[in-house]
């Protein structure tokens, strides 16, 4: 969970972490564990956008999963179920479609494995290490 | 070779090792076959010869055998009365005999002449068939206007980049010279310009709308209508026609009743004739009588009138622009022959559409939609269905047959269309209906026959309509499909090749269809046999399953099949009305899964289901085992063809007669593919064949023949598969360099040395359902709490993911968000 008050905050995080290697305490595992139905890393994906979703209702998701934003778009393209109906994971689809338009959605592309890269703005640095913060997360909740 | 190979391998999506599995193409046009006959008196002459007086003596040539009866004769002399002949063995002793005679035209030049004479019958008709009459006209006043108000901007750049972008850049010149390669090559500015001159023009000038015409045989020896005229339009209006049908196709698609359907997006003949199977089938289970025609046009395209069509396309609502300038330019339309590289003058025509023109697409699909309410206004409970030149209509009143059949008849007449009656037919569910139809043909069609079919090859697919579900013409897909395996088999190509080709090239050639259809395991061992020996040669030993189940980018023809059954009833599901679904769950739920009671879609996927032991119930709830059920149409595609795999893994061990391999695990697919991808092509074939036992041990050659000692030649013991892998000691140095896989083998009593694949694990079943209903990660109490109080200030709560895990952090990021 992200308690940073501030976008310097964050920036101040990010410099910290290239020069000690730790994680931001502001970032905090919100929930990690298995998901039901066969186990593959995209409807993890899915699942855990379903998770956020229908619990709050204005979100801003970041991912490193260009296929999951390919089938949200699908939903956003949308005018009936039908539309999507051929997508994979279709049960959590329609579980997102139900709430799509409850609120403020925005997705994010974030590049995943690049918490070492000192290039680029310090947030885009800061929205990295939430992505190690969460591969970290995941690879502790599988094991 | 194989850097040929390799190329079209990595390069060119196997373009090459697909081409190599199709038949044959068709020869050039080279000759035209004619047959002339007439009643004739012979009469015996002094010298031998016979005179045949007949009323068509001239119709008759020298230069060609004539029969009379089966007795040959060569023709010696004619007149305009008679032929004489000269008989070269005994004729019938009868005062009048049948005469006939086989001309075959050789010349390009009297060849392109025929085509032209046959062809014009139906593209020049008289000027008084080219207004139709005032009927019609009222007719069309009654017609609803679909597409009155909608925006449409036929000058749109993004329209016509997409259009030049679809154009089939392997498609032949027409006579601007300007190949589709050479438009898609242009930069936008150019196409920008392109389409402000062709946008502005009232219509296509006349040397642009020569056509040219290519006949392509249908039949290996072809008569003269037994051709197919294929109209090769300049590049330039097929790209004003494809840009402006984009447009118009897309809002067409929205507007036009489902009766009305090809040509359309979803509305495939896939999808045509799953919906009438499934129609069928319920009049079936709830012992209704239900009975219609299907009729054929002839000649579809070419005797359509212009006049008449442009005045439909006009009550439908395509834009004025649209069909003045489509109208003008098909006035000035000509057309040449092209044979053996030769060209005939060009001719012109005044009726008929090119066919393969976007826009006599369009014209297809308003007269199509006019057809259909016309018929419903003359008729009462009934169902048309279109699909471009196929006409039909089911209904359970069989009075409404007459004037539906009429209604047809009058809409052909206004159109120059003719109904062939040789290629329609007529059907009923049950008996009943029947003498009140045949009494309709009678009336309607005095001088035809239509016949009654049960069962019937329409759109591709096998429709039955009465008694047993037969595979009909779908046998010779199975055989289409073999013959395509027998010519990989001899082909060179690398695995993976001949595994792409196999999956789109084989499986859709063989399988398609047989949604509707319960087809016999026997068809499947036999495609399996097949599949398995083109790709890795003859054997009579391998297990094809087994192999094939190794296979990467493969599938058995079992699984496939049904997963094809299976995404099929989910597609028509989903589009399908609420009361559809109720009544094929419940087709479904009660049906018992026999072949011999299938009669539609729900009787076959149930027959399927059965195979793969699940239940469907009729809430639509579908239960793999015991322990895990879900809603058919709620889970995603990918996961139910997974499932299907999974189940179909279990079963595999069972289609084999080998001791050895009884009661082993199942096979795990993955893993086995998995550790297999680290070897090249060449010795994935060689472990595959080993594995699938296609290699011979000599204790089983000599099981059947004596001659053969079953011993090791190397170490004198039993030469058997687990011999050979974990005991052989001529082999013994091979085994040492992996001592530790080959002690966890002999401890753990793994079935390696019997068939050395990856094993399913023993608890996988349980595995499943304890990842079915795994729970759902809770968030804490308390900072669920916090995070609800800040979404409840409108606020933008932000989260990372991973797989499955959930982080709060910032907004502003790289990459632009969409919303």
């Amino acid at each position: 969970m992200d308690c940073a008050e501030s976008d310097e905050e964050r920036c101040q995080h990010a410099l910290r972490y290239h020069q000690t290697g730790l994680l931001p305490t502001s970032l905090r595992t919100l929930a990690a564990g298995r998901f039901s139905g066969l186990q593959d890393i995209h409807r993890a994906e899915l699942f855990a956008i379903v998770t956020v979703m229908e619990r709050y209702c204005n979100t801003t998701i970041h991912t490193d999963s260009a296929a999951t934003l390919s089938q949200l778009q699908l939903i956003a393209d949308a005018t009936e179920v039908t539309d999507f109906a051929m997508a994979p994971h279709f049960d959590l689809m329609i579980r997102l479609w139900k709430v799509w338009n409850m609120g403020t959605r925005v997705f994010h592309k974030v590049r995943a494995h690049a918490e070492h890269q000192t290039e680029g703005p310090l947030l885009q640095q800061y929205a990295q290490l939430g992505n190690k913060l969460a591969n970290d997360s995941a690879i502790q909740a599988c094991a | 070779m194989a850097y040929r190979q390799q190329l079209d391998y990595k390069c060119q999506g196997n373009a090459r090792a697909f081409a190599r599995i199709r038949d044959p193409s068709q020869s050039g046009v080279y000759e035209i076959r004619h047959q002339v006959s007439d009643t004739a008196i012979l009469v015996p002459q002094e010298d031998g010869n016979m005179i045949a007086y007949c009323q068509h003596a001239s119709q008759f040539r020298q230069e060609a055998i004539v029969h009379i009866h089966e007795t040959t004769a060569t023709l010696i002399d004619k007149d305009c009365h008679s032929i004489t002949l000269r008989v070269h063995g005994q004729i019938p002793d009868s005062e009048q005999c049948d005469i006939h005679q086989t001309v075959v035209t050789t010349h390009p030049c009297e060849i392109m002449q025929n085509l032209q004479e046959y062809w014009n019958q139906y593209w020049t008709v008289d000027p008084d068939r080219l207004q139709p009459p005032r009927s019609f006209r009222d007719m069309l006043c009654n017609l609803p206007c679909i597409l009155q108000d909608q925006p449409m901007d036929f000058a749109d750049p993004k329209e016509w980049y997409q259009a030049v972008k679809m154009l089939n850049a392997k498609s032949a010149k027409g006579i601007d010279g300007i190949s589709a390669a050479e438009l898609q090559s242009l930069p936008c500015q150019a196409i920008d310009h392109l389409r402000e001159i062709l946008i502005n023009l009232q219509c296509f000038p006349s040397w642009m709308m020569i056509a040219k015409t290519t006949p392509v045989p249908k039949v290996d020896q072809p008569h003269v209508h037994e051709y197919r005229p294929i109209t090769v339009l300049a590049q330039c209006y097929r790209l004003w026609s494809k840009a402006v049908t984009r447009i118009l196709l897309r809002k067409l698609s929205l507007k036009m009743p489902a009766e009305v359907t090809g040509f359309l997006p979803g509305r495939g003949p896939a999808d045509a004739t799953y919906h009438q199977q499934f129609m069928l089938e319920w009049a079936h289970a709830t012992q209704t009588c239900q009975s219609g025609f299907a009729l054929d046009l002839k000649r579809c395209f070419n005797t359509i009138s212009r006049q008449s069509s442009a005045m439909i396309m006009r009550g439908v609502g395509i834009p004025e622009y649209v069909i003045q300038v489509w109208l003008q330019s098909l006035n000035h339309l000509t057309r040449t022959w092209t044979v053996q590289g030769l060209s005939s003058s060009p001719c012109s025509t005044n009726n008929g559409l090119p066919e393969g023109d976007p826009m006599s697409v369009i014209a297809m699909l308003t007269i199509a939609y006019a057809w259909i309410h016309h018929v419903q206004r003359q008729t009462r409970n009934l169902s048309p269905s279109a699909f471009a030149d196929n006409w039909g209509w089911s209904t359970t009143e069989v009075s409404q047959h007459a004037p539906a059949l009429q209604a047809t008849k009058t809409m052909a007449d206004y159109l120059n269309m003719i109904i062939d009656w040789k290629k329609s037919w007529l059907w009923s569910t049950h008996k009943a209906h029947l003498p009140s139809l045949k009494r309709v043909v009678k009336k309607e069609a005095p001088n035809e026959h239509v016949p009654e079919m049960l069962s019937a090859m329409d759109l591709g697919a096998q429709l039955t309509y009465r008694g047993n579900a037969r595979l009909g013409k779908l046998r010779d897909r199975l055989h289409k499909a073999r013959i395509r395996l027998q010519r990989l088999g001899t082909h060179k190509e690398p695995l993976p090749s001949k595994a792409r080709v196999i999956t789109a090239g084989i499986y859709p050639v063989a399988l398609y269809g047989m949604e509707l259809v319960p087809v016999g395991t026997q068809h499947m061992d036999t495609l399996r046999t097949e599949v398995a020996s083109a790709l890795y040669g003859h054997s009579i030993s391998r297990n094809s399953a087994i192999a094939i189940h190794c296979t990467p980018a493969v599938q058995d023809p079992q699984v496939v099949l049904q997963q094809r059954v299976i995404t099929a009833a989910r597609r028509f599901l989903l589009r399908a009305t609420a009361t559809q679904r109720t009544r094929f769950f419940m087709m479904v739920s009660k049906h018992s899964g026999a072949a011999h009671e299938c009669k539609g879609p729900a009787g076959v996927l149930k027959y399927h289901l059965c195979k793969l032991g699940w239940q469907l119930g009729k809430q639509g709830q579908l239960s793999i085992n015991g322990f895990v059920s879900f809603p058919f149409l709620d889970m995603g595609l990918p996961t139910l063809l997974k499932l299907c795999n999974l189940q179909w893994q279990e079963h595999i061990m069972t289609l084999t007669d080998r001791k050895g391999l009884k009661g082993l695990p199942p096979i795990c697919r993955l893993s086995t593919i998995q550790v297999l991808r680290k070897y090249n092509s060449a010795q994935q074939v060689k472990l595959l064949n080993e594995i699938a036992g296609a290699f011979q041990t000599r204790a089983q050659q000599a099981t059947w023949d004596s001659q053969i000692d079953p011993h090791c030649p190397h170490c004198g013991e039993l030469d058997t598969r687990e011999h050979r892998a974990l005991s052989c000691m001529a082999l013994h140095d091979l085994r040492e360099k992996y001592a530790e896989a080959f002690q966890w083998i002999e401890e753990s009593g793994s079935a390696m040395g019997q068939l050395p694949v990856v094993f399913c694990h023993p608890y996988r079943e349980c595995h499943l359902t304890v990842q079915w209903y795994n729970a759902e990660p809770d968030i804490e109490q308390e900072m669920h709490s916090r995070i609800q109080a800040i979404d409840h200030t409108g606020r933008s709560l932000v989260f990372s993911l991973m797989d499955h895990v959930i982080t709060r952090h910032c907004p502003s990021l790289d990459t632009p968000p969409f919303q």
